[in-house]
C-alpha cells in the first residue's frame, strides 16, 4: 500500500500542474480548480486498476478532469437555479486573482482582468469552453485536443473560432500595451 | 499579396494554428498596421488568458500533501470518514435508547407495585379479626408466608379471644373449656 502511495506521489508530481491548468482554464477560479485537481487524483487512485493503458496516463487524467469540471459546472448551475448560490460571484473572483504585484494600479488591473476572463468563460458554451481552455490555457495542439475530447480536428477549430469571436466582442477594451 | 484587410477568421486562424496558415496572410500582416493591431489585440487576450491560467504562486508540495491526505482518508472505513454524521447518529441513538429505557423502567415499576398490592390484599383477606394487624407487620417485615405461623404465635392472647368467641358456636364437646381450665 505504501509503495502504491509512493508511486502515486510521483504521478501527482508529474501531472498536478497540468490538471490544475485544465481545470483553471475551464473554471477560471483558483480554489475551485484546486479542489477539482484533488478530486481528479482521488478518482484516479480509486480507479487506477480500471485503467487499460489504451491511452497515456496524462490523457486519462485530463479526460477525468474535463468530466469532473463538467459535473461541477452542472451542479453549480443547478444551485443557481435553486437560488442556493448568488448569480454574480464577482467578489470571489476578485479575491482569488493573484495579487503578487506591488503596484496597486497593476493589482486592480489584474483583478479587472480576472473578472472579465471569468465572465468570458461563462459566456462560452459546452465544448467551446473545454477546447479554448485546452488550446490557450494549456497550449495543446489541435490534434491533441481532438484526441483528448474525441471529436474531429475541424470541429475543434470551429469551436475555437466561435470562442475567439466571443472574446473579440467581449474584450474590445482589453489591450496590452 | 492580399490587397484587402484580413478577415476575422484569417486572423483567428493565425492564432489558432500558426503553422497551418497561408503565406499570403502573413505577408499582408507584416505590412498592414491596422491588421497587425487587430491581430495583437486577440493575441494579447490569449496571452492574458494563459498567464491567468498559469497562476505561478501555488505551493505544489503542499497541494500534493493535501491530495495524499485525502487518499489516506479514503482508505479509512466509511463510518469514520463521515465524522459528524456518525457522531450525530450516535447521539440520536443514545437519546432514543435513554427514552425507551425510561419508558420500560417506569412501566415495570407500575407492574411491580400492582402485583405487590394484590398480594397484600390476598394475604390480608386470608386472616380475620385482629390477626390483620400482625399480618401487616409480617408483610412489612418481609416474612415468607411459610413462616407466618411461627410469627403469629407471638400474638397468642388474641388467638384466645378468638377462641372465646367460638365457644358459643363450635365447642360442642367442651374441649375449649377444658383447655381454659388447664391454663387457669
Amino acid at each position: 500500500m505504501n509503495d502504491n502511495r509512493a508511486a502515486f506521489g510521483k504521478l501527482i508530481n508529474d501531472h498536478q500542474n497540468k490538471i490544475f491548468h485544465v481545470a483553471m482554464g475551464m473554471l477560471g477560479n483558483r480554489d475551485e480548480a484546486l479542489d477539482i485537481t484533488q478530486e481528479v487524483f482521488l478518482k484516479a487512485f480509486k480507479s487506477y486498476n480500471d485503467f487499460r493503458f489504451n491511452s497515456s496516463f496524462e490523457t486519462w487524467l485530463i479526460r477525468i478532469t474535463i468530466n469532473k469540471v463538467k459535473d461541477y459546472i452542472r451542479k453549480e448551475k443547478l444551485k443557481r437555479f435553486l437560488f442556493l448560490k448568488p448569480e454574480n460571484s464577482t467578489e470571489k473572483i476578485i479575491t482569488m486573482v493573484k495579487d503578487n504585484n506591488p503596484s496597486p494600479h497593476e493589482n486592480l488591473e489584474q483583478k479587472q482582468i480576472g473578472v472579465k476572463l471569468k465572465s468570458f468563460q461563462e459566456s462560452l458554451k459546452g465544448r467551446e469552453r473545454e477546447v479554448f481552455a485546452l488550446r490557450f490555457g494549456c497550449e495543446y495542439s489541435i490534434k491533441d485536443i481532438s484526441a483528448l475530447i474525441g471529436i474531429g480536428q475541424s470541429s475543434v477549430k470551429t469551436y475555437l473560432y466561435r470562442a475567439l469571436d466571443k472574446a473579440k466582442r467581449n474584450f474590445k477594451d482589453l489591450e496590452k500595451p | 499579396m492580399k490587397d484587402k484587410h484580413l478577415t476575422d477568421k484569417e486572423i483567428f486562424s493565425i492564432i489558432i494554428e500558426p503553422e497551418a496558415s497561408e503565406r499570403e496572410i502573413y505577408s499582408h500582416l507584416e505590412k498592414c498596421a491596422l491588421c497587425q493591431k487587430r491581430f495583437n489585440k486577440i493575441k494579447a487576450f490569449t496571452g492574458v488568458f494563459h498567464e491567468y491560467v498559469e497562476q505561478g504562486d501555488i505551493n505544489w508540495t503542499e497541494e500534493k500533501q493535501k491530495i495524499l491526505a485525502s487518499i489516506s482518508e479514503q482508505d479509512r472505513p466509511s463510518f469514520l470518514r463521515w465524522k459528524w454524521a456518525t457522531a450525530f447518529t450516535f447521539a440520536c441513538l443514545i437519546l432514543v435508547s435513554v427514552f425507551l429505557f425510561k419508558q420500560f423502567y417506569y412501566n415495570n415499576e407500575v407492574l411491580i407495585s400492582e402485583r405487590d398490592l394484590l398480594e397484600e390484599i390476598q394475604i390480608v383477606t386470608d386472616f380475620k379479626g385482629n390477626v390483620e394487624f400482625s399480618q401487616s407487620i409480617l408483610y412489612l417485615s418481609g416474612y415468607e408466608p411459610e413462616e407466618s405461623n411461627s410469627f403469629l404465635n407471638l400474638f397468642l392472647p388474641m388467638e384466645e379471644d378468638y377462641n372465646e368467641k367460638e365457644d358459643f358456636t363450635d365447642d360442642i364437646f367442651g374441649i375449649t373449656a377444658f383447655k381454659r381450665s388447664i391454663h387457669a
